[in-house]
């Protein structure tokens, strides 16, 4: 991205909140448009289920309602919603203690999926039990290094990137990330 | 060259290893099946996120958003509470005065039993936070021990009596019960009975049997252990600490 586009965003992400604070209801609709699926996919690969992943969502964009007037721009508003988010699982995961082990028994449920027009019938089959494999072995691994996988591998976001989403440092994120994709390395080499 | 940690495999992956180094490794994966192996699985399963589908939200989800944002818009917000507040305060003048006096009295009221109750219960032995750890205190948990090479998990702490004036009552209560658990006096310590400080202060693995009734009584020990590393015991004074340390 080129830095003008990139103070444009940054700009325009103000503006969205500006317009937020000053009660302008148009404002949530779009930053839902804008976030509505990333939040949701990242909600889904953290829960496992897509009804929690629902309910989650709702909680996060809640908050991000309440909150978005706080937002003054030091950060992406991308980055922000990240933060938002990982806060908001990271307390359900504390509240949840149990949801670990209701993962394993319902991580099945996670193929109720639309199948990909643009893929053969034997591949639509073989990326189904591939991502079955994967959110189960996902829900197994700790929540602490599911968040930093689920920001690296599957969102892309960078390492200082994920290090200001979790307010950690790059070392811990370094870390955290390794023994992420290590242990899903071993679960899924197991199951296979 | 020993055989390089998962980190460095991860990052080298990531390729953000130093020239120098990824050479190193490079030559070290030529030689060594093992690392290479493992660092194939790595990128595996890095291959296999990054092909996950992307899910559309459903669609009653953003209906339900906007509804529920509609109602939010429409609640009173705190300025305005506040602001209904302090006209309800100027219109009832004569309230504030009467209100402060009484929150004055209250206040010393307070003050006075307070100190009263110390110096009844000062010298009474005390466990505290004998509970396992709350949802508030866990975060901090989680977060420390992977980011330090040592952490002091506060997961059990117990406290000792505050003085040493009341040596006849320490006397009387050579143990203590809590949910079904038993505490005998050590020194200035209560310690869970079974419990062998002498030893346990040394650095403990996950599979030492004292541990393991540790992690029966403390969920959040399992959790730990999941991490890898070991744990011991630190005597500071008059709390016992289970301390933490991860696999460096």
């Amino acid at each position: 991205m080129s830095i003008v586009s990139a103070s444009t965003m940054a700009t325009t992400d103000q503006e969205l909140a500006e317009r937020h604070r000053y009660g302008d209801p148009e404002a949530f609709e779009e930053l839902y448009d804008r976030f509505g699926t990333m939040v949701y996919n990242l909600a889904l690969r953290m829960t496992g289920k897509p009804e929690d992943a629902a309910d989650l969502c709702q909680d996060i964009f809640l908050k991000i309602y309440r909150h978005l007037g706080t937002f003054h721009g030091r950060s992406s508003l991308r980055t922000w919603v990240y933060r938002v988010a990982m806060n908001c699982c990271h307390s359900r995961f504390r509240r949840q203690r149990s949801w670990r082990s209701r993962l394993l028994v319902d991580a099945v449920e996670i193929l109720e999926r639309v199948p990909d027009e643009r893929r053969s019938p034997e591949d639509n089959a073989l990326a189904q039990g591939t991502a079955e494999l994967v959110t189960e072995a996902l829900s197994r691994i700790p929540g602490v290094y599911r968040q930093a996988v689920v920001l690296c591998d599957i969102e892309g976001l960078s390492y200082e990137e994920i290090g200001e989403v979790l307010g950690i440092r790059l070392g811990t994120v370094r870390s955290r990330i390794a023994r992420g994709r290590d242990r899903l390395r071993a679960l899924l080499e197991e199951s296979s | 060259m020993s055989h390089p940690s998962v980190e460095r495999l991860s990052t080298y992956l990531d390729e953000r290893l130093v020239e120098a180094e990824r050479r190193r490794l490079e030559s070290h994966l030529e030689e060594c099946s093992e690392c290479h192996q493992r660092l194939q699985g790595m990128r595996r399963v890095m291959q296999r996120l990054e092909t996950l589908d992307q899910q559309a939200p459903p669609p009653h989800l953003g209906l339900l958003l906007r509804r529920l944002a509609a109602q939010q818009a429409t609640r009173p917000t705190l300025v305005d509470k506040l602001e209904k507040g302090a006209r309800r305060i100027t219109v009832q003048a004569t309230v504030a005065p009467v209100f402060a006096v009484v929150l004055a009295l209250a206040l010393i009221i307070y003050l006075l039993s307070w100190g009263i109750h110390r110096q009844e219960h000062g010298n009474i032995p005390v466990i505290l936070e004998m509970e396992p750890m709350s949802a508030a205190e866990e975060a901090p948990v989680a977060e420390e021990t992977a980011a330090k090479s040592e952490v002091g998990a506060r997961v059990g702490a117990v406290s000792a009596p505050a003085s040493e004036n009341a040596p006849e009552k320490r006397d009387r209560q050579p143990e203590r019960r809590r949910a079904g658990r038993t505490f005998l006096r050590h020194g200035e310590t209560w310690i869970e009975e079974g419990l062998d400080l002498e030893g346990a202060v040394d650095q403990l693995s996950f599979d030492d049997p004292v541990v393991q009734s540790w992690v029966q009584i403390y969920p959040e020990l399992g959790e730990l252990q999941s991490l890898g590393g070991t744990i011991r015991l630190r005597v500071e004074g008059r709390v016992v600490e289970i301390v933490f340390s991860p696999v460096p």
